[in-house]
């Protein structure tokens, strides 16, 4: 960066610090307008509208909880606050089934304006279910060229946009240093490379005589495959955007099987699911204390960065840190795992999609959000201009600065095409397979790929 | 299916001015109605669909002739696994629930004492609401600190990991079903009743053994009701649905993938409209085979005259 | 038993080979009541582990030995549970789908039944043996296509898909009432005949009131159905306003995952109100599945 540059990073730093003072003082009015028995017409006043002009803006989330869901209700008040036009109204949908009920609710023809999802939510543009933003960023000039390279691509479907980018997840590996001091393992020197992981986490195993696993110190099953980021650890991709279909690099998930497989040799496939699920449902018990990342029943694990602030919520005695996901050392395009940008995106003929665009570029521009809920949640702004304001800088925990500057440009983009949530749960089937049948990876590979670009094909109708 | 009541009326010719169909169908219009809006209407729209590659967010319906059922066949390795898994777990289901539950509708036959407190017992598990109890199971069935693995622990025993195996998942969900089959005991309790004492202390005076009582008077004069449940159970198996959605979802390594959950995943996850229509006409042929060939080669055997 | 006792009673003497005899049977009896309470316990133990879990405080759940009296009893669990998901939404919506199910139900089978069992006409046989053929056509055949039309005239997310369909009978029912019908006496009809009633009001006055306990029985079995119903509020309610305790419940598992003791709360205050339904029905209950296990 050279003088000039940082120069007007500054100024631009500085004019948002003015910003969050105006978005202070507004917030502040609405609460004494609260007070004052004004009520919801209050930001109406504030930005002098009539009332009675509001629209409606639905808001599917899954933050029903805790931290996240205070944080989200800031955000929304503070959209309602800056854009006195709309009258936001938000519904909690569980994480797991988002994607699904806003297909079923706009097939039914009543999709919410706007909603919460992932890098992969993009590809139901590919059965015409979103509805194109490329517009809407066209109209109001939004500076595309802010937003992480990585995440901006994913936004994109077929060139144009479809979401809107809040925050970008990249994967951690998190390491519990207590666990490794017990052991005898420097805390200072966490595994850097995938034989240091196999051997380290071997150190750390606790299991009976029969094969009931007490303690893990690491398994690339657990708490998930992870394919995709383990994947990109070993040097595979999965789109080949110039061919517009699947590709992997056989070579390395074929590796990546057999490493799944010498887990499951070494402790039995069905202890590990056993172990998995013993000690919470489908989740692991991420949201109580009880979870097993909370109470070190494992040492090492990879997650989204989104668990690091999990950790001090749960498991706030925990003495642990994060590094970037190891790498096979052999591969020649591996990456530390995936990036996945969380998006809002706004479904196909809603009934106020200017209002679904408005609230899905606040998410994704207002610093506000970016410091008092994309940090809190522990995941990255999108836009480089916001992942760079001090604020992120000053952000305790030091997950911030490992996350911007040493993983996102590394990372490999999570794939967004039509049907890649079939194909992440064919690999998914392929792996299970190699781990509890012994099959052959090359075969159920093969089987894998096939079968998700018939998918593709299909859903381009 | 059964034997229907016959109004002895209907065979005589002496059908009254008055009861031309006219009230006849008055009464009958609305299943009449509702029958061709949601049984005939879906039923050939849903064949139409499976010849088509089926968008459900504009409704647009692609003609793609055989492709449908040509990739079931010929290239989805889930469609023969999930056929694979319904069809094993309705024969385990049917051999277990049948055997458990004439077994103890004939202890109850036994004119024993706190006959209402026994039945409420066995048929208690159908009261509990089938998330409910699916969600308890997955907690009973803990591999490590569940009701059942937590006691065998208590005896020094380490239990299978059930649901978590591929080896025991399917079983559990069989061992499950069987829990929730009260209302086939109740079904069997009654024709238990209805075999007249008479018929066992005549064979009593001729010498009869227990189990040539069994064989000889009991099994045939139960046949109507092992026929309602067998008929029942396997329509019930096969689209069984719910419970293994919840507890499994089909896992591990799809070694619990019924056939129902596999169509509602592909239905409804993966929004392939036409290809699940496809599943589920083949599923439909399957069970109309199915309960053909236990019909000639049961119905013969059943004996309704007392 | 009952039979035998008078004449234990009577005998003054009793031969070794009688006293032998009634050994005999008195071992088989103890047996039976032995084989019974092992498997009614076993049968029963789920809901026992259920309300014992519900009790317990979270970190009483992953515990060894196993405990079905918990050490600690934290009844807040049923409080907490009913504040983690909007359960009170849910159950009213259970509440709501299975009042008016149960109503459509009840009257559309009762009408349809009448015109099955009482009235004679022709083609009644050969349209009965096709509500029959219903029975075995798969839910799964109709999912699709329905969810389509339901979807196109807007009822999804609504109770109407649901409901609805329940006002124009339902084969298993049409099938439990005409057997019940038919067993009531024709000379009724025809007295009332001659008194110059009409069809309907044969049907209102004379087989409705007669038809109480089919009735009950129709009521019983849907409000437990719809109780119970999974998979209809699956596929058409996507509203998370409209979600039944069905839908709510697993979801709170997905979501929260370990919190044992909160979920299984909320599973048994979803099982309580047919346990308690169970109670006051028993009888009418028992006769049903009796009559549908049908007899010539």
């Amino acid at each position: 960066m050279n003088e000039k540059e940082r120069k007007a990073g500054n100024e631009q730093q500085l004019s948002r610090r003015d910003l969050l003072k105006m978005l202070g003082g507004s917030a502040a009015g609405m609460s004494m307008a609260k007070i004052a028995g004004l009520g919801g017409s209050a930001a109406a006043l504030l930005g002098g509208m009539p009332a009675g002009a509001q629209s409606k803006v639905e808001i599917w989330t899954g933050f029903g909880q805790g931290r996240m869901a205070d944080a989200m209700q800031g955000a929304i008040d503070n959209f309602a606050v800056e854009n006195p036009e709309f009258a936001p109204e938000h519904i909690i949908v569980p994480w797991g089934e988002i994607t699904d009920r806003v297909i079923a609710a706009t097939a039914a023809g009543s999709p919410p304006d706007v909603h919460r999802g992932w890098s992969g939510t993009v590809g139901n543009a590919a059965i015409g279910a979103l509805t194109n933003l490329q517009p809407y960023v066209d109209a109001q000039n939004v500076d595309l060229s802010d937003f992480w390279p990585a995440t901006l691509d994913q936004m994109k479907f077929q060139g144009d946009v479809h979401a809107m980018s809040i925050s970008t997840i990249v994967q951690f590996l998190y390491y519990n240093k207590d666990r490794m001091r017990e052991a005898g393992l420097d805390p200072d020197s966490p595994p850097s490379t995938i034989a240091e992981l196999d051997e380290q986490g071997a150190a750390l195993n606790d299991v009976s005589d029969d094969g009931t696993i007490n303690r893990l110190g690491f398994s690339p099953t657990v708490p998930g495959l992870q394919i995709w980021d383990w994947g990109a650890a070993f040097g595979s991709q999965y789109w080949d955007e110039s061919e517009g279909n699947i590709a992997i690099d056989e070579e390395a998930m074929i590796a990546l099987f057999e490493w799944y497989k010498s887990y499951a040799d070494q402790f039995g496939a069905e202890n590990l699911q056993a172990y998995a699920s013993t000690y919470g449902g489908n989740n692991f018990g991420r949201n109580t204390p009880q979870g097993i990342y909370y109470t070190g029943l494992i040492t090492f694990w990879v997650l989204g960065s989104w668990s690091y602030n999990d950790m001090g919520e749960y498991g706030p005695d925990v003495d642990f840190d994060v590094i970037p996901i190891p790498q096979l050392a052999s591969a020649d395009d591996s990456a530390p795992g995936t990036s996945n940008g969380n998006m809002y995106l706004v479904p196909a003929n809603c009934a106020n999609p200017d209002g679904g665009f408005a609230f899905a570029n606040f998410m994704s521009s207002s610093p506000f959000v970016a410091i008092n809920k994309a940090l809190p949640d522990s995941v990255m702004p999108s836009r480089r201009s916001l992942a760079n304001l001090p604020e992120v800088d000053e952000k305790e925990g030091g997950w911030t600065i490992l996350a911007r500057d040493e993983i996102l440009p590394n990372t490999l983009q999570r794939p967004s095409f039509g049907g890649n949530g079939f194909f992440g749960g064919a690999l998914n089937e392929a792996a299970e397979n190699v781990m509890f049948h012994g099959a052959d990876p090359a075969e159920v590979l093969a089987d894998a790929v096939a079968r998700s670009r018939r998918e593709v094909e299909r859903l381009r109708g | 299916m059964f034997k229907l009541k016959r109004d002895p009326a209907d065979q005589s010719n002496s059908w009254r001015t008055d009861n031309l169909p006219a009230w006849g169908l008055f009464f009958v219009a609305p299943w009449i109605i509702g029958f061709l809006a949601f049984t005939v209407y879906p039923f050939f729209a849903s064949l139409y669909f499976s010849f088509t590659n089926f968008n459900i967010i504009n409704f647009s319906p692609r003609w793609v002739g055989l492709d449908n059922y040509v990739e079931l066949f010929t290239a989805d390795p889930i469609f023969w696994i999930s056929i694979g898994n319904s069809i094993r777990y309705a024969a385990l289901l049917l051999i277990f629930a049948t055997v458990f539950d004439i077994f103890i509708a004939y202890l109850l036959s036994l004119n024993v004492k706190f006959l209402s407190i026994y039945r409420t017992v066995f048929f208690f598990p159908v009261l509990v609401p089938v998330v409910a109890a699916s969600l308890t199971w997955i907690w009973i069935l803990n591999p490590r600190f569940g009701l059942i693995n937590g006691l065998l622990d208590l005896i020094g025993v380490k239990g299978p990991n059930w649901l978590a195996s591929p080896d025991t998942a399917m079983l559990s969900i069989i061992l499950i079903a069987v829990w929730g089959s009260g209302r086939q005991v109740i079904v069997y309790l009654s024709g238990f009743n209805d075999i007249p004492r008479s018929l066992y202390e005549a064979a009593d005076i001729d010498g009869a053994s227990g189990t040539q009582k069994f064989w000889r008077i009991t099994l045939p004069l139960l046949s109507p009701q092992i026929f309602f449940n067998v008929v029942t159970l396997i329509i019930f198996s096969l689209q069984s649905f719910s419970e293994v959605y919840i507890m499994t979802g089909g896992g591990p390594a799809n070694s619990t993938l019924l056939y129902a959950v596999n169509l509602y995943n592909r239905a409804f996850r993966d929004f392939a409209m036409g290809y699940a229509s496809a599943l589920a006409w083949i599923m439909f042929l399957l069970i109309l085979g199915l309960t053909l060939i236990i019909f000639k080669f049961l119905s013969g055997r059943v004996i309704y005259e007392r | 038993m009952a039979v035998l006792r008078p004449a234990l009673a009577n005998s003054r003497a009793l031969s070794a080979e009688e006293r032998r005899y009634f050994l005999a049977r008195r071992m088989k009896t103890l047996l039976t009541h032995a084989i019974l309470i092992i498997f009614g316990i076993t049968f029963m133990l789920p809901f026992v582990w259920m309300i014992s879990s519900s009790l317990k405080p979270n970190v009483d759940i992953f515990e060894l030995p196993v405990r079905l009296i918990p050490k600690t009893y934290r009844p807040e669990n049923y409080i907490d549970a009913t504040n983690a998901i909007p359960f009170w939404q849910y159950l009213w919506n259970s509440t709501y789908y299975t009042i008016f199910a149960t109503i459509g139900a009840v009257l559309s089978n009762t009408f349809i039944a009448y015109g099955f069992a009482r009235v004679r006409w022709r083609g009644r046989n050969v349209l009965f043996i096709i509500v029959i053929a219903t029975m075995m056509l798969p839910f799964q055949v109709r999912m699709i296509p329905l969810y389509i039309l339901f979807a196109k005239i807007g009822w999804l997310n609504t109770f109407l898909p649901l409901i609805v369909p329940n006002f124009f009978g339902n084969a298993f029912y049409i099938f439990l009432m005409r057997q019940f019908m038919m067993t009531l006496p024709k000379e009724l009809d025809d007295a009332a005949r001659i008194d110059g009633a009409s069809e309907w009001g044969i049907f209102w006055r004379i087989a409705v009131p007669l038809s109480k306990p089919a009735i009950l029985t129709v009521a019983i079995f849907e409000i437990i159905h719809t109780w119970h119903d999974f998979v209809g509020p699956l596929v058409y309610l996507r509203h998370p306003t409209k979600y039944t305790l069905s839908i709510g419940l697993r979801l709170y598992f997905t979501q929260y995952g370990a919190e044992w003791g909160l979920l299984m709360a909320a599973a048994a205050m979803f099982t309580i109100p047919m346990v308690i339904f169970f109670f006051f029905a028993q009888r009418s209950f028992i006769e049903g599945i009796t009559l549908t296990g049908l007899k010539g």
